[in-house]
Parts: C-alpha cells; sequence; structure tokens
C-alpha cells in the first residue's frame, strides 16, 4: 500500500519536475527557487522584507509566464536518425528545422523527447539499484534513486537541449543532436519541441511537433580474440541450402535408382525418358563448421546489470572473427526458445545483434527450457560458447551433460565484481581453459585474457 | 552563466548596508571581484572543496548553536543575516580555483558516496555565484530597515543580474518596459501582501477570539506587559450600551479590580464573592441600597457560561430588568451573573461620584521589590511625597500625558531591566496596561491605595444601532486610586489611543458591523420573552422563505415569463372537417338546438327529429357519416347530393 502510495507519488513527482525542467531555463529555475526561499521567509512581512523580493520574483515570473502564450511561429521539423546506435556510444543525428514564416527567428531552442514508459510496480519491486549500497538508508527503504534510475533505463537516453542558430526566413538550417544510449532495444522518440524564452530568459514557451520515429540502440561489444575451437565439421542437414538458399544443395554428385520417399523434384527426367525407370540425382553432403552461441537469460537471483553484461559478451562473441565458411547459432530463452542462424549467406552479424538488442531477461521460464533447446542442436554443432549468468547445480549439470557429448566448449560466466573467489568450476575442473570467469564492470580486461589462458 | 561584472560587489554592499555591516560587504566584495583581475588559480581538488563545503557547514551549526543559545528562537533572523559570511569561503574558493565550478557532490555527502560509484560526468557541476547572489539579497532583507531605499536597490540589482540573460531576440524596446512594468506589479503586490497579512491577522484574532475567549477571571488576569511586536486586538462587537443619551467622556465599564503585582501579572488575594438577593419580581438586584439613583445604562453582552463576570460602570448599585438565576459580587466591584449562555441584557444604576468598593488593605500600598527603584526615581522626580493626594494624582497625570506617549508596538528589547522599569525610564511608549500599572504603583510610592481595574472603554457611537459599543479592542485598563475616603479612577492612558486603533481598522469593519448588528437581532428576538412581538417578526421569516420557493419554482421550469400556452399544430387535418353537414349543425344550433357534452350527433339528431319541428336530417347525416368516417370516403356524386340536401334542409328551415 506504502510503496504503491510511493510509486504513484514518484510519478507525480518526477512528471512534475520533468515539466518545470523544460519550462524554465537554469535562470528560470533559480528564479523559481529564490521565490519560493523568499516566500518562506517572507511570511511575516513585519519580520523581514524578504516579501518584497518575493513580490518582485512573482511579479517577474508572473510576466514571463503570460509572454510564453504569444508564441506562434510556423516551423517545420525533419529527423534524420542513423540506422543503429550503440549502448554508451554517442551517436550524432541531424534535425532540419524549416522556417516557414516570413520573420527569421533566433535564440531558440530544439528540445527532444523521447517517450518514457514509467516502472510499473513489480519492476520497481524486484529491480536492485546498482551500488545501492552506497546510498542511506532512507534512500534505500524509500527507494526514489532507484525509481529514477529504473526510469532512465527505460527511457534510453536523454537528450540536452540543442541551441539553434538563426533561422532565415522561408529557410531552414540543419542541427546536430548527441546522444548517448544508455541501454539497447529500441529508443522510441516522441515529439521534437522548439522553446523560445521569454523576454526576461526565465521561462520557455513551446511549439511542439509529434514526431514518433525509433532507433535501434545495439549492445554494447568488447574485443574478444577469434574464436578458434577445436570443433570437427558436423554434417548439416540440408546441406550448404541452409547457408546459400532455400533450395537443396547444389552440389551434384550422381545418379542413383529411386527409392520411396525420395523428392519428386529430385527425379531426373531424361534419364526416366531414356531408362523408363524413375532416375533420382544425388548431391554431396555438407559438412562445416557450426558454433552455438547459448546465452542464459534467466535472471533469477542475478542483477540486470549482470545480465545486460552477459548480453554484451554474447554480442562480443558474435561479432568477432570466425572462420570464413562456419555459422554461428545464437540459441536463447525469452517468451520462447529462440534460435538465429549467422554466417554463409544466411543471416549476418548485424542481424544477430539486432536480435541480441531487444533480447529480455526471462523471469519466469525454467532453465530447461534453454537445456532442451540446446540438445535437440548438439548433434549439429561444432562447438559451444555458452554465457552464463550463474553457477548453481542445475546450470552445472547442463555443463556436464554437454561436455558428456564430446562438444567442445568455452562457459563464460559473468559474476559481480568481486565474486571471482572460491568459485567451482565444477564439471570443467579438469578443463580450466575453458571456464572463463569475467567480473562485471572489468569484462573488457577479461575477455583480452582469454588468449593468455590458451583457449585457441 | 556567470555573474556579471561588478554585480555580487553591489550585492554584498546592499547586505552590508542593510544589515549594519558595511565594512565586512566593502571587504567580502573586493575579494570577490578582485579574482577578475588576479590571475593567480589555485587547482584545487574535488577533496578540497568537500573540506572548505564541510567547514562551512560545521560553522553554520556553531553559528546556529551559538544564537539559539543566547537569542533562542529569534536567532534564526541572525543566522539568516550571516549567510553571506557563512558561504564566503566556498564561493571564493569557487571563483579563485582553475575549475572555476563546484560539483554537487562538494554540498551533499550522500552524492559523495555515489560519486566514486559513478563515471566522472555523470556529476554535474555548477556555478555557486547566481545563488550566492540572491543569498545576499534575502540576508539584506532580513535587516529589516522599512525604507523605499530597499526596494529601490533591489529593483536595480534584479535588473543587474537579468541582463546577462535576456534572449537576443527581444530589443531594449521590449526589455525596458517589461522590466519597467515587473517593477510596477512588484511594488504594487509587496503593499498588498503587506495589507493582505494585517487583514489576514486581524480576521484569526478575530476567529481566536471568538473561539478562545476567555471569561474574566476574577483573581488575576495577565498583561501584554513585555511582549515584542505589535498587539492585535479584534474588532469584534463585545457589548451593546444604551446610555440614553451621548456620553461626553468615554464612559468605562469595570469587570474586575486587582489589587498585587508581579511580573506582568495583577491577582487579588480577598476573591470571595457572596450572593446578592432579588427584589420581588426577581429581575432587580440592589447591590447597595444607600446608593442614589443617578445615572443608568443598558448594557447587552454574550455569556459563554452560565456564570461570567459582566462589565459594569464605576458605582454600580443596582441592576435590574433582568431575568438572571443569582448575582453574585465581591468586595472589588466584580459582578457575576448566572444565567443561561447566549445575550443577556441588563441596566445599571449607577452614582459615577461613588465607590462601594471594599475599603483599602495594606496591600494596596506595596510597591513590589523588582519595581521599587524606579519607581521611587520617578516618584522623586515628581515630589510625590511632599504633596496631598490629589495634587498627587494630579501630578502624575500630567507626568503621563507630558512624556509619554500610546503605542501598541513594542520592539526594543529589555535587557537587564524590568519591561515596566524601561517603559517609566527609556522606551516611554505603550499601552494602556503600561499607563495602569505605572499609575498604580506611582499612586502607592506616593502613599495613595490603589488598585487595578480592567474592563472597557466605552466610545464608539454606531448610527446604525443608536446605540454605543464596545469592541474586543476597546478593552481598557485604568488606576483606582482611594482618595478622601473614596476610589476615584485614575485614567493616564492619552486619550488618544481610542482614534489611533480606530484609524487602524480595516475598511470591511462595516460589514462586519452589518452582520454583528444582524447576529445581534436575531439573538434578541430569540431570547425576547415577548411572545406577541416573536409572532411578529417570526413573519419576517417568511420574506426569505417566499424568496427561496419564488426561486426554486423559477428554477425548476414550474414558472415560465411567457406564460402564453404554446399549442401543437397537428401536423394533418383531418378527413371530412369541410362537411356541409356543420352548416346544418350551425343552423340547429341557432335554432336552440344545443348538443350535450357527450352525446353522439346520431343520438342528438334522432332527439330533435323526434320533436317533428325540423325536416327529416338522417339522411344527411347518413351521408356525413361515410364522408366523414370511410375509409373509401363517398363518390363525388354523393358529395354532391349531400350538398343540395343540406341546401333544401337550410332553405326550407
Amino acid at each position: 500500500m506504502v510503496r504503491r502510495f510511493l510509486l504513484r507519488s514518484f510519478q507525480a513527482v518526477y512528471r512534475f519536475s520533468q515539466r518545470l525542467r523544460r519550462r524554465c531555463t537554469p535562470a528560470g529555475l533559480l528564479v523559481l527557487g529564490g521565490l519560493v526561499a523568499a516566500g518562506v521567509f517572507g511570511i511575516d512581512t513585519q519580520r523581514t522584507l524578504a516579501f518584497q523580493i518575493f513580490a518582485l520574483l512573482l511579479s517577474v515570473l508572473g510576466l514571463s509566464i503570460a509572454m510564453t502564450l504569444t508564441f506562434r511561429s510556423r516551423l517545420r521539423i525533419h529527423r534524420l536518425l542513423p540506422e543503429y546506435g550503440t549502448v554508451d556510444q554517442p551517436l550524432n543525428y541531424r534535425v532540419i528545422v524549416e522556417n516557414l514564416g516570413k520573420h527569421a527567428q533566433t535564440s531558440l531552442s530544439l528540445i527532444e523527447e523521447l517517450e518514457t514508459r514509467m516502472p510499473h510496480y513489480d519492476e520497481f519491486i524486484h529491480s536492485p539499484e546498482p551500488s545501492s549500497e552506497r546510498r542511506n538508508w532512507f534512500d534505500r527503504y524509500v527507494g526514489y534513486p532507484r525509481w529514477l534510475a529504473l526510469l532512465q533505463r527505460n527511457r534510453g537516453a536523454a537528450i540536452r537541449p540543442t541551441e539553434l542558430g538563426v533561422i532565415p526566413p522561408r529557410d531552414s538550417i540543419k542541427t546536430q543532436v548527441e546522444l548517448t544510449p544508455a541501454r539497447r532495444g529500441y529508443l522510441q522518440f516522441a515529439r521534437s519541441i522548439i522553446a523560445r524564452p521569454d523576454p526576461f530568459g526565465l521561462i520557455n514557451a513551446f511549439h511542439t511537433t509529434e514526431n514518433p520515429q525509433s532507433l535501434l540502440v545495439l549492445p554494447k561489444r568488447y574485443p574478444t580474440p577469434p574464436i578458434h575451437l577445436p570443433g570437427k565439421r558436423t554434417y548439416q542437414h540440408g546441406g550448404v541450402s541452409l547457408a546459400a538458399s532455400v533450395a537443396d544443395s547444389q552440389e551434384f554428385t550422381s545418379l542413383r535408382d529411386y527409392r520411396p520417399g525420395d523428392p519428386l523434384r529430385r527425379i531426373h527426367w531424361r534419364s526416366y525418358a531414356k531408362q523408363g525407370e524413375l532416375i533420382v540425382k544425388e548431391y554431396q553432403d555438407e559438412f562445416f563448421i557450426r558454433y552455438g552461441l547459448v546465452l542464459d537469460t534467466f535472471l533469477q537471483d542475478a542483477s540486470d546489470e549482470i545480465f545486460e553484461e552477459a548480453v554484451s559478451v554474447a554480442a562480443s562473441f558474435a561479432c568477432s572473427s570466425r572462420e570464413q565458411d562456419s555459422l554461428l547459432d545464437l540459441l536463447f530463452a525469452g517468451p520462447d526458445a529462440y534460435v538465429f542462424t549467422a554466417g554463409r549467406g544466411l543471416a549476418n552479424t548485424d542481424n544477430i545483434l539486432e536480435v541480441l538488442a531487444c533480447v529480455e531477461a526471462s523471469r519466469d521460464k525454467p532453465f530447461s527450457t534453454l537445456q532442451d533447446l540446446v540438445f535437440r542442436r548438439a548433434s549439429q554443432m561444432s562447438a559451444f560458447i555458452c554465457v552464463l549468468i550463474n553457477w548453481d547445480l542445475e546450470r552445472q549439470e547442463f555443463i556436464r551433460q554437454l561436455t558428456l557429448a564430446n562438444s567442445p566448449l568455452l562457459v563464460v560466466l559473468i559474476v559481480q565484481p568481486g565474486d571471482t573467489q572460491a568459485l567451482d568450476p565444477g564439471p570443467l575442473r579438469s578443463a580450466l581453459d575453458r571456464f572463463c570467469v569475467l567480473e562485471a564492470g572489468k569484462i573488457e580486461q577479461g575477455l583480452l585474457r582469454l588468449d593468455t589462458i590458451g583457449i585457441q | 552563466m556567470k555573474v556579471p561584472p561588478m554585480l555580487l560587489v553591489a550585492a554584498l554592499l546592499f547586505w552590508g548596508w542593510q544589515t549594519d555591516q558595511i565594512i565586512y560587504g566593502v571587504l567580502m566584495g573586493a575579494l570577490l571581484e578582485a579574482s577578475r583581475w588576479v590571475k593567480l588559480r589555485w587547482a584545487l581538488s574535488d577533496k578540497d572543496f568537500n573540506r572548505i563545503a564541510d567547514f562551512s557547514s560545521i560553522l553554520f551549526v556553531v553559528i546556529a548553536i551559538y544564537l539559539f543559545a543566547t537569542q533562542s528562537i529569534h536567532g534564526i533572523y541572525t543566522i539568516l543575516q550571516w549567510l553571506p559570511f557563512i558561504f564566503f569561503l566556498i564561493v571564493l574558493a569557487q571563483v579563485y580555483s582553475d575549475r572555476g565550478k563546484i560539483k554537487t557532490s562538494a554540498l551533499f555527502i550522500s552524492l559523495r558516496r555515489m560519486s566514486s560509484a559513478r563515471a566522472e560526468s555523470t556529476i554535474t557541476e555548477f556555478d555557486l555565484t547566481y545563488p550566492y547572489f540572491f543569498i545576499c539579497l534575502l540576508s539584506a532583507s532580513l535587516g529589516n530597515q522599512r525604507t523605499l531605499w530597499f526596494f529601490a536597490g533591489l529593483c536595480v540589482l534584479a535588473a543587474w543580474a537579468l541582463w546577462p540573460v535576456r534572449p537576443r531576440r527581444y530589443g531594449l524596446r521590449t526589455w525596458i518596459p517589461m522590466l519597467a512594468l515587473a517593477f510596477g506589479l512588484a511594488y504594487a503586490g509587496q503593499l498588498g501582501m503587506q495589507n493582505l497579512q494585517s487583514a489576514f491577522e486581524g480576521m484569526v484574532m478575530a476567529w481566536m477570539d471568538e473561539l478562545l475567549w476567555r471569561n474574566r477571571d476574577p483573581n488575576r488576569t495577565s498583561t501584554a506587559i513585555g511582549s515584542i511586536g505589535r498587539l492585535k486586538l479584534s474588532d469584534r462587537i463585545r457589548l451593546r450600551v444604551d446610555t440614553k443619551g451621548k456620553v461626553t467622556a468615554p464612559l468605562l465599564l469595570r469587570e474586575a479590580t486587582y489589587n498585587t503585582f508581579s511580573w506582568g501579572l495583577w491577582s487579588t488575594h480577598e476573591t470571595a464573592f457572596t450572593i446578592v438577593d432579588p427584589e420581588i419580581g426577581g429581575t432587580t438586584w440592589m447591590l447597595n441600597r444607600q446608593g442614589n439613583l443617578t445615572e443608568q445604562v443598558t448594557i447587552s453582552t454574550y455569556l459563554k457560561k452560565e456564570k461570567e463576570i459582566v462589565p459594569v460602570p464605576h458605582g454600580t448599585h443596582q441592576i435590574k430588568e433582568i431575568a438572571a438565576v443569582g448575582i453574585d459580587r465581591n468586595p472589588y466591584g466584580a459582578i457575576m451573573l448566572d444565567m443561561r449562555p447566549g445575550l443577556v441584557r441588563y441596566s445599571a444604576i449607577y452614582d459615577p461620584e461613588t465607590s462601594y468598593d471594599a475599603p483599602p488593605t495594606p496591600s494596596d500600598l506595596i510597591v513590589p521589590e523588582h519595581y521599587h527603584e524606579a519607581i521611587e526615581q520617578v516618584a522623586t522626580d515628581l515630589e510625590l511625597s511632599d504633596r496631598e493626594p490629589t495634587d498627587a494624582a494630579e501630578a502624575i497625570k500630567r507626568f503621563f500625558k507630558k512624556d509619554f506617549r500610546y503605542s501598541l508596538i513594542q520592539r526594543g528589547r529589555y535587557a537587564g531591566a524590568t519591561p515596566l522599569t524601561d517603559f517609566l525610564s527609556r522606551i516611554r511608549q505603550g499601552h494602556c496596561e503600561y499607563f495602569a500599572t505605572a499609575t498604580v504603583l506611582l499612586l502607592r510610592a506616593a502613599g495613595i491605595p490603589a488598585r487595578y481595574a480592567v474592563g472597557y472603554s466605552i466610545h464608539e457611537y454606531s448610527p446604525l444601532e443608536r446605540q454605543y459599543i464596545g469592541r474586543a479592542r476597546h478593552a481598557h485598563a485604568w488606576a483606582l486610586a482611594h482618595i478622601n475616603d473614596h476610589w476615584e479612577v485614575i485614567d493616564t492612558t492619552p486619550a488618544i489611543w481610542a482614534p489611533l486603533e480606530e484609524a487602524a481598522a480595516p475598511w470591511w469593519q462595516a460589514l462586519f458591523d452589518l452582520w454583528s448588528w444582524g447576529t445581534y437581532r436575531f439573538a434578541d428576538w430569540r431570547y425576547s420573552d415577548d411572545e406577541d412581538r416573536d409572532s411578529n417578526r417570526l413573519l419576517w421569516l417568511l420574506v426569505p422563505l417566499i424568496f427561496l420557493l419564488a426561486w426554486r419554482l423559477y428554477r425548476s421550469d414550474r414558472i415560465k415569463l411567457n406564460g402564453a400556452p404554446t399549442t401543437i399544430q397537428a401536423p394533418c387535418s383531418r378527413v371530412g372537417e369541410d362537411s356541409r353537414f356543420y352548416l346544418l349543425v350551425e343552423r340547429l344550433n341557432e335554432l336552440g338546438f344545443t348538443r350535450e357534452p357527450g352525446q353522439t350527433l346520431r343520438m342528438w339528431i334522432s332527439k330533435i327529429e323526434a320533436d317533428g319541428t325540423t325536416q327529416p336530417i338522417r339522411p344527411i347525416l347518413d351521408l356525413h357519416y361515410r364522408y366523414r368516417f370511410d375509409p373509401k370516403g363517398i363518390a363525388k356524386s354523393q358529395k354532391q347530393a349531400m350538398k343540395s340536401m343540406v341546401e333544401t334542409w337550410l332553405e326550407k328551415c
């Protein structure tokens, strides 16, 4: 009850403060703060003269607000977004502002607004804030910083207002806007606002243009060593067709007699015409290297930070250089079990990254969902790279069964900073070079160490 | 956002001027402004800023504790005045640092803990100079120098501060008039705020007065002697006095008398009330049978409890025209009425030249020890001990009239002196309690037994009510001196006090008075015993009820202003309306055959035919019925036939 009330209060406070921050310039915020302070100390007009400061600031602000009612301009805004962005990498995009009016426009600024989904109750209750132990007890109990962190994550980025130069009449200008995505997935741009300050420079008047667009933010990637796992080439049912097209393999080897069950499309009609018996074409079986990149999405006790690092590690492996003719299967479980294959003319790395950009943690499904998916595909795979976010008995059993299937394996386990000590490699005790523990926040250093521990 | 050159100096000078610390203002301003010319900069780290901020915070806490210990809650105003001192060090560090800004984490310890977990870029930095400028203005306002110069200086500094942030899109032709308009509005606004506070306090006082109206305690009364600030009294009407004529001097209605003073509190030791027996009839009460029938006033007031002290004139010896359960009196002239709460009206018969109070006691000559020195000093100056009692009383009156002023505002603090001695020796202004108390003590110093009386001074005549009224702010105190074997009223409060208070009355007092009069009239009717008058007055209640009823009827659409009924026309005419038969009916009516209500045409015609005085009509009626009601109607020839039959019939009849 109290939490729900707090949640509603946070939403109200946030909306109010956002509105205030957008409407007021920095000078306006200072004047507003001064107004409140003067109001408090000037409450008794007999004791101090602070009420005169209050009256002055109030009249200045009142006139400023009145002046915001007179902003009528004809402006058109067009946003040019890039195809992708990357988490924590600043990206620039252009905005074209066109002045359709007869007068030049100056002192304007552009505010880009992203769609912001408010954290819902379960999210608020179950999402721990990184570094929350540094907060004081009040903040931890009330949870406003945690709520704010969730909100900022949901919004995805913060975009500072951009000053626009002079826009001549019936002309346009291009301006660059910079943003740094804070999370992967889609950033939803909602509207573009042109702000015009009042004569005192305290309050902004708005010209709002609904301008919905989206930008896909890919996960953060780290430099990784090339993957050379000691797996052998495996028979690929469906042959090169899997790699080249949706049709059968084009590598013709011989003709043979028809056997029941052979597809009609394989009948060699010319031979049938000559021989009078059904003859079918035979194609060569395809063998090539195929890696399985297994991503553990079952969050359970792990934090969001660990999960994000796991996605980044998976994206880093997906982007790393590998044999030219190898395939990479990304296996993970979300609302359902998913497999995406890239390489040899099928999907490319960008497509894998797009998928990883939208991977969500699975909180309500058992780990066995992923286990079943992996074992069904194990026979086709040359090797597995498993990116895990937990090292419980269930996962250890999963890895043990994979090792029993003689699949070459690299296990990358993401842990909280400082949790690397006293971790039992379990089934990989005999192959420690296949068990790599990476600390969240120090992933890059950890991945670079893979070279030195000789996994190649 | 950097402050423009010299703005901080101007703000600090303004602060120093308003708070009498101009030297510090000059020094601090010079140090801050010198940073623009001095190229020397300190490479201060975050930790250095944190330490300076912590030092400022500790300084603030130490000063706050010291000031609260020495000045109690009033210390908060001193702390606020000193804010520029407290924040000066950190602002100085900022302007002389190579960074030029400080991080928010320097001011908030919780942010410092988080800052180590965040990237450097996420910690915001800000410039303290503009907030410091505002702190200087706020602290300057605590100087409370109530001249126009403060507002003028404020306007100049505000314009100076707003100049750099004005957008270039607007020219001076827009900016200057806007600023002038803002200043004009601010000036009017600050005047309005002062009036609003005054009005609000008055209203609150009136409400509190009504809610917490304490009965007069005959044992003790606390005074406002020593209170700082403006003495607020309500304008609420407490009494109505019918004097049967105009009074030439304020009429003093006494509630109680006290004889012992100590630390702002007057009290009596002898407070036993005795029951006064009513005369036959039960509405007259003789307080003293030796009294002469000289003057009479009728007083109306409200009782909150069943037993309450009521005001009566000095020298009252008879109370009449009141159906009280009982009346008690004490030796000091206090009258306690035992009656149902609400409006009471009674007549007091009094002799202003006589007093029936208890004779003087040794208590009436005591000057408290802590006032002794100051009182003796004044008594010596006035040579009171050498004078006859009458002369001494006159000398005391002259003393207060000559050198003292009436005031409801006390600004001074009484370091090392009691408020009363300060009043006599230094301040020489105060309200009636100061005057009355000082008079009593001076009379005693002159060897004259004296007492302290409280009640109301009645001097305001209400043309609306045609009688005198006594408001809460008309509460008054005076001295009683025992001269020539009787108690004499000595009122040394300057006569200007009543006009002074009336001048401060708000403009809407007339409305409140009107409301008060309405409620008084209602209470008068409610508590009146005259049944005939009741029934007549009860009729007046019908007037608003009639208006209410009319309004409700009007609102509910039961009454229309345009009362003509609207009839809805049928969309089509009835078949057979043009039948010739109706000509025949008209003729029959002319002949005196009238059709009864509910009688069908056929029944009517049959009855007429039965008389045998007319030609046969039935065949025509048959055709008419068919024309009128047959869905197929009648042929044209039949219609023609009916027409000729009717014409024939009409010709024959």
